[in-house]
């Protein structure tokens, strides 16, 4: 699998189990200004904005230690902005969570994982 | 809900608005009221969530004479930074309870339900369009939330506060960049600080 594939396989791996976990999935790969947001979802009276981080075998660490400082301040300003743009979600509580999938070498799926609050907001 | 026939009776809802924005206070309300006998305007209270701010003020009239009690809760931004929004939420709601001249056997939150509450109580997924005690505390925390904010327009001009009323538009963001942080914003929260540090 190349990295494209790899990326798609694990989104689809992460939105499947959100919905198992009862979240609601309002939008997907959402573009925005200051780049994409993989899934926007929702449960309850919370709003998340989704990262979803895929890793193979072949990769060091984990998918979600592969977050850089500058990628954190991205996602904040992604949310930032989808909320700035939808007037309903003016006075939710949101947070930034990353979904972490580990693929093996044949594209199987290993390990599924949300990390709550992996971008913290305070 | 049919809670008048087990001994719950009088029945409150309690709810918050605040909660997402980036400057001002957490506002709760709480509101006790009889609602078996019907008028036309319960009907717009149930749609809270779409009404204009105009219509929000003649609900909140027609809830303040109508109600057996009303109450409410407000938690400033610099007790939101010491505690957390989500505490301060809570404390609001608390408050809004505590200052209810009619004390409730019942009460339900929108969605969540509070851990130090001795009254009964149940978090209705979805209160604010399901129940219309709910749906009337949100317009009380709503329109006295708005009014508090008008205030702070005066006392912090130029962030637009009587606009936006703290929360994240785009023109928020802008005089947040532009001119960085207020007294009243909060700066626990991480995103206050990346537009106002001009990071994002």
């Amino acid at each position: 699998m190349n990295h494209t594939e790899v990326g798609r396989r694990g989104e689809e791996i992460a939105r499947a189990f959100l919905k198992r976990q009862g979240y609601r999935l309002l939008e997907v790969n959402v573009r925005g200004r200051f780049g994409e947001i993989d899934i926007v979802a929702r449960k309850g009276k919370c709003h998340m904005f989704v990262e979803v981080r895929t890793r193979t075998g072949d990769d060091y660490g984990t998918p979600e230690e592969s977050i850089t400082r500058q990628k954190r301040d991205r996602m904040v300003a992604c949310a930032l902005d989808y909320v700035a743009r939808h007037p309903e979600l003016h006075d939710a509580a949101w947070r930034i969570d990353v979904v972490a999938v580990e693929l093996d070498g044949e594209g199987r799926q290993t390990r599924v994982e949300l990390i709550e609050s992996a971008v913290p907001l305070d | 809900m049919l809670l008048r026939s087990e001994g719950s009776w009088p029945v409150a809802g309690v709810d918050e608005a605040g909660r997402g924005a980036l400057a001002g206070p957490v506002v709760a309300g709480a509101v006790v009221a009889d609602w078996a006998l019907a008028a036309p305007w319960h009907g717009e209270v149930r749609d809270s969530k779409q009404l204009t701010a105009r219509q929000r003020e003649r609900l909140y009239d027609l809830i303040m004479d109508g109600a057996l009690a009303v109450g409410t809760g407000v938690v400033d931004s610099t007790e939101i930074d010491r505690i957390g929004i989500a505490a301060a939420s809570r404390r609001a709601m608390y408050e809004a309870l505590a200052a209810l001249s009619v004390e409730p056997r019942y009460v339900l939150i929108d969605w969540f339900t509070l851990p130090h509450l001795r009254t009964r109580q149940e978090g209705v997924p979805g209160g604010d369009a399901r129940c219309l005690s709910i749906a009337a505390a949100s317009i009380v925390a709503k329109v006295t939330r708005d009014r508090l904010m008008n205030d702070l327009d005066q006392r912090e001009p130029g962030y637009g506060f009587a606009a936006h009323k703290g929360y994240g538009t785009a023109a928020h963001l802008f005089c947040l960049r532009e001119r960085g942080v207020s007294p009243v914003h909060r700066l626990t929260f991480r995103p206050v600080r990346l537009v106002a540090g001009g990071l994002l």
